[in-house]
């Protein structure tokens, strides 16, 4: 089922996979999603792309979607996910 | 000091070599990279290599990714006298024990500026390689005419070891894999392990290369990318990881749905049953598990008819390889006894170490031990149950094996992996186990499967539930950062200079 997308549901999913041990104390929709932040490796970032595929009914192109700058936060992502959802 | 030329392939070559090798042609991000311009751009570079060496350089050493210019530098240092020590493209692997020899030219693939620069902050001596200037005469060059490769282990239970495996090794490996998959030449390859380990090196890269195969390389693994490259084209052959089966068996499809490769080699961890059973419902095709290590490359695989493949084993011998278990390899155990693993093999490495420095780890009468407990049955299949040196003794004075309640957490539906390993209390080592679900499992929920199915002594202390273990670079589970994690849960804290929690 198709949710409504907001930051704090990106964040969710976010926080969701990177579990209650990795999140920062002050996690926020700019804190880093890998080195840094919440520490999400390869196999982690794959797991919230499936999730946010399925949670916000988007695809992603890994060539234009899987950038640095594009996984590079919360607000990031989800930028990524309203253009998809905008066309 | 005047860098000397280092010699080539082509220098030394006789009658006797081998049938030239050229690097695979590549998909790329859509784009196809023909061998003949992978070996020119790599023949291109050869000036620049030869003057950058030190002439008293014993090796040189490069950052490898997956990206077709990583691999023409990789056919380009491959056509020298030296040894070939290959690092992958993330700083917090670059550290080794021993470390890298000073002075060791250390090559970057051009375009990659920023990671030239944290190597060089690293100590590292840094060569990043000008952009691509291919040249004319790359037939003269022999590629893969180095005396060997050092890859290193994924350093789960301290720094990674170097590992050097000379050239002849591969081949005869590869050769090996080829033969256990019944490949054919020409039969496309699938990359998506990360060209920096044994295993990504060995049965992507170089198995394509002696095949002369088309090589899908992905840059990372996201199943995306392989669901693209998948749709491109028939593949035929797959090595992965459990996780990247995993991945593939549940992402949501495009359609239509592309097929997988025909043969899925699965090693580098455990692979579930739900893995096992989801993958081949979804793409009609058998995984096959498969066992290795980076001091040795491919040890078994399961080559049986679909019907017969079953994750809970690892496969017969590979071609030339002998198994055997027990603690004396000359005394070995009967069918169905559990203990440790050794193995023989043609290809196995010259030692850990940078050569000529090396230090070959040995059993009797060329039998290699190995850090795995398993058992074989009457048939010579191999099912493993856990590592050798995990074994370890509670506070109470318990001997525990993880692997009896790894295997018991992991029957938990939803549980897709689980480390068990010695948490260091404050009042002495008690059972802590790290357990990985997509879903939120109630750790009562676990504990008591546990209670129901083992004895008191080998109940876990601490259980935490998490989305994803923490893993290391390459992969495997990062057991010092388990050990961090299960001790804050409690609160406790971290004992000053500890030793590694795999003993």
């Amino acid at each position: 089922m198709t949710s409504a997308l907001t930051l704090d549901r990106v964040q969710g999913i976010v926080t969701h996979v990177a579990g209650p041990d990795r999140i920062p104390s002050a996690a926020g929709p700019d804190t880093p999603l890998q080195d840094g932040g919440f520490w999400l490796d390869s196999a982690s970032l794959v797991e919230v792309i499936i999730a946010c595929e399925a949670e916000f009914d988007v695809v992603f192109d890994p060539e234009t979607d899987f950038t640095d700058q594009a996984l590079s936060t919360v607000r990031t992502l989800y930028g990524v996910i309203q253009a998809k959802r905008a066309r | 000091m005047r860098p000397s030329r280092v010699p080539t392939g082509a220098d030394s070559a006789s009658s006797a070599q081998p049938p030239a090798l050229r690097p695979p042609p590549i998909v790329f991000n859509g784009r196809r990279w023909p061998s003949d311009e992978l070996a020119a751009i790599a023949a291109g570079w050869l000036d620049y290599l030869h003057a950058s060496i030190p002439r008293t350089a014993g090796l040189t050493a490069m950052l490898m990714s997956n990206h077709p210019h990583a691999v023409a530098l990789f056919f380009a240092l491959s056509s020298l006298s030296l040894p070939v020590a290959i690092f992958p493209a993330d700083a917090r692997a670059w550290r080794s024990s021993p470390s890298l020899p000073a002075g060791t030219p250390v090559f970057v693939p051009p375009g990659r500026s920023a990671l030239a620069a944290a190597g060089t902050a690293a100590g590292l001596s840094t060569f990043a390689l000008p952009d691509e200037r291919p040249a004319a005469a790359a037939g003269a060059v022999r590629f893969l005419a180095c005396p060997g490769f050092v890859n290193f282990t994924s350093g789960s239970t301290g720094l990674p070891k170097p590992v050097y495996i000379a050239t002849r090794s591969f081949l005869v490996q590869t050769a090996a894999v080829i033969e256990a998959s019944r490949l054919a030449p020409g039969a496309p390859v699938v990359g998506s392990l990360q060209l920096s380990t044994h295993y990504g090196l060995g049965q992507a890269l170089i198995v394509s290369t002696v095949l002369g195969s088309p090589l899908g390389l992905l840059e990372r693994f996201d199943h995306r990318s392989l669901l693209r490259l998948l749709a491109t084209g028939s593949y035929a052959y797959w090595a992965a990881t459990p996780s990247m089966a995993d991945v593939l068996a549940r992402a949501p499809l495009p359609a239509p749905r592309p097929d997988a490769p025909v043969i899925c080699h699965i090693s580098a961890g455990r692979l579930s049953a739900r893995t096992f059973h989801a993958f081949a419902e979804r793409f009609g095709v058998t995984l096959r598990p498969s066992y290795g290590q980076t001091e040795n490359g491919f040890i078994t695989v399961d080559t049986a008819a679909p019907a017969q493949v079953r994750p809970d084993r690892v496969g017969q011998p590979a071609p030339g390889i002998e198994v055997r278990i027990g603690d004396d390899p000359l005394d070995p155990h009967p069918a169905g006894r559990l203990g440790r693993v050794w193995f023989k093999s043609p290809w196995y490495m010259e030692g850990y170490g940078f050569s000529p420095h090396l230090v070959l780890p040995g059993g009797p009468d060329g039998w290699r031990p190995t850090a795995d407990v398993g058992s074989l049955d009457e048939a010579g299949y191999l099912a493993l149950a856990g590592r050798a040196d995990d074994c370890f003794k509670t506070a109470l004075g318990h001997l525990v094996n993880p692997s009896l309640i790894a295997d018991t957490l992991a029957s938990h539906p939803g549980v897709t992996d689980v480390v068990v390993i010695p948490a260091r209390s404050p009042s002495g080592q008690v059972i802590g186990a790290m357990v990985e679900s997509a879903r939120a499992i109630d750790a009562h929920e676990l504990r008591a499967s546990a209670a129901r199915a083992l004895p008191p002594w080998l109940q876990p202390e601490i259980v935490v539930v998490t989305r994803r273990l923490p893993r290391l670079a390459g992969g495997k589970v990062d057991r010092a950062a388990c050990h961090a994690l299960l001790l804050q849960a409690r609160g406790w804290a971290e004992p000053a200079s500890s030793p590694s929690p795999a003993g």
